[in-house]
């Protein structure tokens, strides 16, 4: 990551500043994944690769399960296909953001968690700071916080009992800061609407553990249909 | 439960499966030279907040407004995060405050 070394003090205080929300929900939900793993009867070394090469929250939780069950290959590559879906849409939006990197690209996508994902596509001021090393650093900060708790959690189960009440709440609370600041810069309001109502409609009437994905296709159907009105809204 | 070689190889598996769902955009539309096609630039654009409000209903999914607390600390610190957020525009302040009192009232009432 060359980038990074290149990183100025500036921009690491303002990659540092927005991956905070993330931090404090990444330790505690990492640390329960770690204390799942452990408690399945693996060992630290295994949490630290998972959550080194894996990282993804869903996709993990559910691999200790399947790891521990001893599913086949097939199960486990169609299975984590499927808990991870929606992220087949999440790097339409970040394809020419991402055409700076050469080949740290790849760990820029694999890096691309939901909560990642928020960041990046937060539209912010970028005037004084670098912003291929920042888009870099929060990437980084962010995988280094998952790994950290996943390997305390691993760590500590049957050490002491600990549980992190209520702190991933600050990713909820991340993801509401967000969609304010969104809604400040977007003139059309209609894909706020069709989100909402999208994933309200999967939650009540489907499957509310789908709502990322059935939600998203949902939200792209909604978002092709009303194309005419939502560009037009915007150029006002 | 699944060890040694095999868990090696399952990790390398569910690994390279992550990174392929979200590599799939970029195999397809990042050519060098080349435009994405225009939809998927509309798409892009537009679908960030459309995903993001998704991700916040699924943040509330296991809220339960039948029974005690009928989802009483959500709302009152989402409140506090909206408040904050839309007067004072400090995203660190409006993230820390809310999971204050978010866990704040865990603590006092559930724990």
């Amino acid at each position: 990551m060359l980038s990074l070394l290149r990183a100025d003090k500036d921009t690491l205080m303002v990659a540092l500043k927005s991956s905070a929300p993330v931090i404090f929900g990444y330790i505690p939900t990492g640390f329960i994944f770690g204390v799942l793993i452990a408690s399945a009867g693996y060992n630290v070394w295994a949490a630290l690769c998972m959550s080194l090469f894996i990282y993804a929250g869903a996709g993990q939780y559910l691999a200790v399960s399947m790891l521990a069950s001893g599913a086949s290959f097939f199960d486990m590559a169609i299975m984590t296909f499927l808990i991870n879906s929606k992220h087949l849409f999440y790097g339409l939006s970040l394809i020419e953001a991402y055409k700076v990197y050469g080949i740290q690209k790849l760990y820029m996508i694999f890096s691309l968690t939901d909560e990642t994902y928020a960041i990046m596509t937060n539209p912010r001021d970028y005037s004084g700071v670098n912003k291929k090393a920042y888009m870099a650093l929060v990437s980084v900060i962010d995988h280094a916080a998952w790994v950290t708790g996943s390997v305390l959690g691993a760590i500590f189960t049957g050490i002491i009992e600990f549980e992190p009440v209520g702190l991933d709440f600050a990713m909820t609370a991340l993801f509401i800061v967000i969609v304010i600041e969104q809604f400040r810069s977007y003139k059309t309001k209609v894909p706020f609407i069709a989100g909402g109502l999208s994933g309200l409609f999967v939650c009540l009437f489907i499957n509310k553990g789908q709502i990322l994905l059935f939600g998203t296709l949902l939200t792209v159907i909604i978002l092709i249909i009303f194309r005419k009105k939502i560009e037009a809204d915007d150029n006002r | 439960m699944i060890t040694g070689e095999k868990l090696i190889l399952s990790i390398a598996l569910i690994s390279a499966v992550t990174f392929l769902t979200r590599a799939f955009p970029f195999i397809l539309f990042d050519k060098n030279g080349r435009k994405p096609p225009d939809i998927i630039l509309y798409l892009g654009k537009y679908l960030p907040p459309g995903i993001i409000c998704c991700i916040l209903v699924y943040c509330f999914k296991d809220m339960g407004f039948t029974r005690v607390p009928y989802g009483g600390r959500e709302i009152i610190s989402v409140l506090a995060v909206v408040l904050l957020h839309t007067f004072k525009s400090n995203a660190l302040l409006s993230i820390l405050g809310g999971t204050f009192l978010y866990s704040v009232m865990s603590y006092l009432f559930f724990t």
